[in-house]
């Protein structure tokens, strides 16, 4: 293929470039329409036909920002997504190096069951949990949300680092060992740091996750602890729709979803297979 | 799990309570939160439970799964799940492949084009709903313009029963294809470029080198990612949740919906497990054909 194409005349390389340039325009379009609409003044974005030239303005971002109810929904968001991501990497990290370690032979029975932990509809858990928060007076609590979204991550956490901490060579590490270290020093000055890149985009994988969850939050949450999907969703079953909060707070949703995914670009294909691919 | 310390060599053995310790969280908030709620839904599967009428629980054996395959709301959401899941994937393996193959011809900027594609990846599918019904407006979406600058009345988008399941499908096409495109891509580049000089040597057309040398030795990696995308879109319902709701009627109400509508807007909690059970059945038995090929193809591979 690559000595094939060397050969193609200028015009047609640049037909290439123009056909997918187009194709992407097609596929981008509906993020660039959104900024867009959180960028125009209310006239502008009823404006018939739609304008796609106008002068941007900020009012949606200041009274997004300026909202309460905005405000306490990122906050809510922020503290579960951390939480969670720190339980769940703890917890999970102590798993996978348990497992990286200590070789089973059933390990190939685990990792199916760690898959198909993964595959499983959120749904199938709400009914079920949502009566057990009730009675343990969980719902309503950020605890509870938090519980939810450590132990759904577990599967992949610990899938995850489990594949990073195999690929920290033993001997490193028994190396420090025999230098007198124990066995949770040589995890720390060895292997933690050496692994460092893979916990690190393991976390974003579950930032992500906790950041963009809806359905459990949606049953799960109360006017206190409600998180930022929940406040998005409320805003469109409102009868008359604020198309320009509305976009504008999904604009805000969306930025440190693109930020936290360029972090993770090297390790993207992995972590979306469950290391099923290497990418 | 009992026995993970059985091929550690001897030496360590007076320490082998370690490896359990460190299994013992992680195992015990799983069980807490996963394991448990899904027997507790199994076990509520079997009880008549109106949580709004009274809290009184009777067992009538498996009266729930006879109610539901006789209840048309239930088939229906049945079908509805079957088409969209097959459309949505259909469409984006079809697609994603085309743009793989695509990023796989060389040209200039070509690297900034592969990054650009991820964008809708990271859109959540609650704020790529929102996004859609921005667009999908009849007076006021910019699609429904679209339509008519060349010249086509654009249907109801979303409250056209022919049309709505389709157009939510539209939206989850969008978001995920980058998903296929990612995937494949990485397939096809450990592809060795031999084999193709090889084949052209030997005269093989574009078609024939890609239907004889590409696709089988892409195929274990074509079928994980149709895997991750059957079952992702079978548990869809963020998306419909925003866009239609399940309506008009019932024509776009997914099993997640259904699941959802019954067990908190009739609170019928005994019905809506039993048909959480088959869902989840349903993403098992998925799961267990998909890796039996996916575990066949590898081990004829090597």
């Amino acid at each position: 293929m690559l000595s094939s194409t060397r050969r193609i005349a200028p015009w047609k390389v640049a037909l290439l470039v123009l056909t997918v340039a187009l194709v992407w325009l097609v596929f981008l379009f509906p993020l660039i329409w959104l900024v867009m609409m959180s960028l125009k003044t209310q006239l502008d974005m009823f404006a018939v036909p739609p304008l796609f030239i106008f002068q941007p303005t900020l009012e949606h971002y200041q009274a997004t920002f300026a909202d309460r109810n905005f405000r306490q929904a990122a906050t809510n968001s922020l503290i579960v997504t951390a939480i969670s991501v720190v339980a769940s990497l703890v917890l999970g990290g102590m798993a996978g190096y348990s497992l990286a370690r200590f070789r089973s032979r059933r390990s190939e029975g685990l990792a199916m069951a760690l898959i198909i932990g993964r595959m499983i509809p959120p749904i199938v858990f709400v009914v079920p949990l949502f009566l057990l928060f009730n009675r343990l007076g969980l719902r309503n609590q950020h605890l509870g949300l938090i519980l939810v979204y450590t132990a759904f991550n577990l599967p992949f956490v610990v899938w995850m680092l489990r594949s990073f901490f195999e690929e920290v060579p033993v001997d490193l590490e028994q190396a420090a060992m025999i230098d007198g270290a124990t066995r949770l020093r040589a995890f720390w000055t060895v292997t933690m740091p050496l692994a460092a890149a893979g916990i690190a985009a393991t976390a974003v994988f579950v930032a992500i996750a906790a950041w963009s969850e809806f359905l459990f939050a949606l049953i799960l949450t109360g006017p206190r602890t409600t998180t930022l999907p929940v406040h998005l969703a409320a805003f469109v079953s409102d009868r008359a729709i604020n198309w320009g909060g509305v976009a504008s707070t999904g604009v805000l949703v969306i930025l440190p979803l693109v930020a936290l995914g360029m972090l993770v670009q090297r390790n993207l294909v992995k972590g979306l297979t469950m290391g099923a691919m290497k990418g | 799990m009992a026995d993970l310390s059985v091929t550690q060599p001897a030496r360590q053995r007076g320490r082998n309570i370690w490896p359990l310790l460190l299994l013992l969280p992680a195992v015990i908030a799983i069980l807490a939160v996963l394991v448990y709620p899904i027997a507790y839904g199994l076990y509520l599967s079997f009880f008549n439970f109106q949580m709004t009428l009274s809290p009184d629980q009777t067992f009538i054996w498996f009266a729930n799964y006879r109610k539901l395959f006789t209840n048309p709301d239930f088939l229906n959401s049945m079908r509805v799940t079957a088409q969209f899941t097959l459309m949505t994937v259909a469409a984006e393996l079809v697609i994603g492949l085309g743009l793989a193959l695509l990023l796989m011809l060389e040209f200039p900027y070509r690297s900034i084009f592969r990054a650009f594609i991820l964008l809708p990846l990271m859109v959540p599918p609650l704020v790529s709903g929102l996004l859609w019904r921005l667009m999908y407006d009849h007076e006021l979406g910019v699609l429904s313009y679209f339509f008519r600058l060349v010249g086509i009345e654009p249907p109801v988008f979303l409250g056209d029963p022919k049309v709505a399941l389709m157009a939510v499908s539209v939206t989850e096409v969008w978001r995920a294809t980058p998903f296929m495109v990612l995937v494949l891509l990485a397939a096809l580049q450990s592809v060795p470029t031999d084999l193709y000089e090889a084949a052209q040597i030997d005269g093989a057309g574009a078609f024939d080198r890609f239907r004889s040398i590409t696709f089988p030795l892409i195929l274990p990696v074509v079928l994980i990612a149709l895997l991750f995308r059957t079952v992702d879109v079978l548990r869809t319902f963020d998306l419909v949740y925003l866009l239609t709701q399940g309506g008009p009627g019932t024509t776009t109400e997914v099993l997640s919906m259904f699941i959802y509508r019954y067990g908190f807007q009739s609170f019928d909690m005994g019905l809506t497990s039993a048909a959480s059970m088959i869902l989840f059945a349903l993403t098992l038995i998925i799961c267990i054909v998909y890796l039996r090929m996916i575990i066949r193809r590898q081990a004829l591979d090597r």
